[in-house]
Order: C-alpha cells, then structure tokens, then sequence
C-alpha cells in the first residue's frame, strides 16, 4: 500500500520521540493500543500552570501511520491548551496525512492517546488537589 | 466455497498439528498441479485451485489468522473495533519489552534479544494453548468469545514482537 508523503516524512522524521517523567505531577500519560493489528502508543504531555502543554512525547510501536500519527499529534498539541487539545479530532489527522480508509484506526489510536493523556493529568491534579485541601 | 479446514480435511479447530496440514497440502498440491492439465481451460482452473489452496495453507499455518478464521466460522466478528482493548497493564508490558527489544537492537545486545524472544514466546505458547482449549471441539460449537478474542490479541502484539526480534537476528546473521 502507499503511503503519503506526509505520512512518510512524519514516519521517517518523526517529532517529539521520547518519554517525559511519569511521575510528575504536571506530566500527563497515555497508553492505548490497537489489538487488530498490535500497535502500542504512549503519549505525554507535560503542561504548565496556565493550562497549556509545555511539552509532548510519544513512543509508538506500530506501522508508519500510526508513528506518523503520534508524531503529528504531539506537533498540534504543543502550545494548546488542554482543552483545545482535546479537541482535536481524528478526521483532523486523517485530512493532514491523507490516511487511506484501512489506516484511519491509527488516527483514531492518536486522538485516544491525546484524550488518555489529558485524563491521566486531570486525575493528577484531582488527586494532588485533595490532598491539598485536606491538609487545611 | 470450501473453508481451507475443509479444502484440507481438516477439522474447523484451533488444535493444529502443523505437521499434517503440511501433509495435507502436499497430497493436495498433486492433485491439483496444473501441469497435470493438458487442457489450457483445465489448466486455467486447476492453477486457480492451487492459488486458493495456497491461501489457505498460508492462513491455517498462522495462529492468527487461523484464529480469525474460526471466529469467523462461529460468527464471531473480529478486527477494528469488535475485540476488546488490552488492559493498561498489557500494554505496558509490550511497550516495555518492545524498547527494551530497540535498545538491544541498537546496543547489538544478541543475548538480550534472544531472552525477550524466548519470553514472548512462552507467553505466546500459553496464549495458543489457552485458544485451543476455548476452541475445543470442532465447530459450531459454544464459544466464550471475550476472552478467546483477548487472547487472539495479545497473539497479534507477540506475532509483531518475533517478527521484530526474528528481523534483528536473522540481519546480525547477514553481516
């Protein structure tokens, strides 16, 4: 099958490969997976006190779609805040890469690890916030 | 159209011994061989046979997609969208293994490789034995689905894993 140019530079060149420290409180962890074809996909985000993502790292095991859309991900979401991160769609991916129908399950995998990420941080902060309060 | 369980003789179950599908497609084969035609019209369909019976060999060969097969046969959908998502603690595990695989890569670390190879596919192995005992019997017959659909994708992280760590080596043996 052939991939796009977009897809394979972002495959080839893939941005933002890494891990950021999954203990931080600011830093917010996504780990989903696509058991029709075996691909794992982490996804971090570290975000700053004004609600924006400072930062995005990704590590994918997969074809070059799903690299290409992790690595596209992590691109958008740097700069935004959490909410208009999470805004982001799926078809927004596929337009960007021009994803062949059999390929839009990886986009779907990247907006799942950006939601994953962002709920894993929302629960940090919960859970940092009462313990906060209750040491008033 | 036959099933390749049935274009082979075989009985619809995840048990397979691999030694008599491979005797199974031999007798096959000669029966079939095209060269065995000498009417282009016969010859035609005999090749077209042979095609189909090498499909078939080649996707009851694989766990996997002999698995998909008899979900099939059961009525069982698979793929996109129909098999359950692995538990974060699965994945986590693949994700370790998968780096810990690329940083063995990178470091020509053959020991390390062959370990994290041996590992997987002890868990594959469970994963088979596991499989075969949901698929008991020949079908239709009763299937758990959700659990047997899990197990047919951890086969799928394994398959990728091997295919992985089987590339590295078989490239280290090259040079």
């Amino acid at each position: 099958m052939a991939y796009s140019d977009k897809v394979i530079e972002h495959a080839e060149n893939p941005r933002n490969v890494g891990t950021l420290n999954k203990d931080d409180d600011s830093v917010g962890t996504g780990l989903v997976g696509a058991p029709a074809c075996g691909d794992v996909m982490r996804l971090q985000i570290k975000v700053g006190e004004n609600g924006v993502i400072e930062d995005a790292k990704f590590k994918t095991f997969g074809c070059g779609s799903a690299i290409a859309s992790s690595s596209l991900a992590t691109e958008w979401i740097k700069g935004k805040s959490i909410d208009e991160a999470e805004a982001i769609k799926n078809s927004d991916i596929v337009a960007e890469l021009n994803l062949p129908p059999v390929k839009i399950h990886c986009s779907v995998l990247a907006e799942d690890a950006i939601k994953s990420a962002i709920a894993d941080y929302r629960a940090k902060q919960a859970a940092k916030k009462a313990v906060t309060e209750g040491a008033k | 159209m036959p099933t390749p369980f049935a274009l082979f003789g075989l009985p619809a179950t995840f048990a397979l011994d691999l030694k008599v599908l491979e005797r199974a497609q031999r007798e096959l084969g000669k029966t079939i061989h095209p060269d065995t035609a000498s009417d282009p019209s016969e010859r035609r369909a005999l090749a077209e046979q042979s095609t189909l019976a090498n499909e078939g060999y080649r996707a009851l060969r694989d766990p996997v997609t002999r698995a998909e097969l008899l979900f099939q046969l059961a009525g069982v959908a698979t793929g996109d969208g129909h098999e359950p998502k692995p538990t974060a603690a699965f994945l986590m595990d693949m994700l370790e293994k998968r780096e810990a695989l690329a940083e063995a890569r990178t470091s020509k670390d053959r020991a390390t490789v062959e370990a994290l190879a041996a590992e997987i596919r002890a868990q594959r192995n469970d994963a088979e034995a596991a499989l075969a005992a949901l698929f008991s019997g020949v079908l239709p017959s009763p299937l758990d689905a959700q659990p047997a659909l899990v197990h047919l994708g951890s086969l799928r992280y394994y398959r990728r894993f091997l295919e992985e760590a089987t590339a590295t080596l078989d490239e280290w043996d090259d040079a």
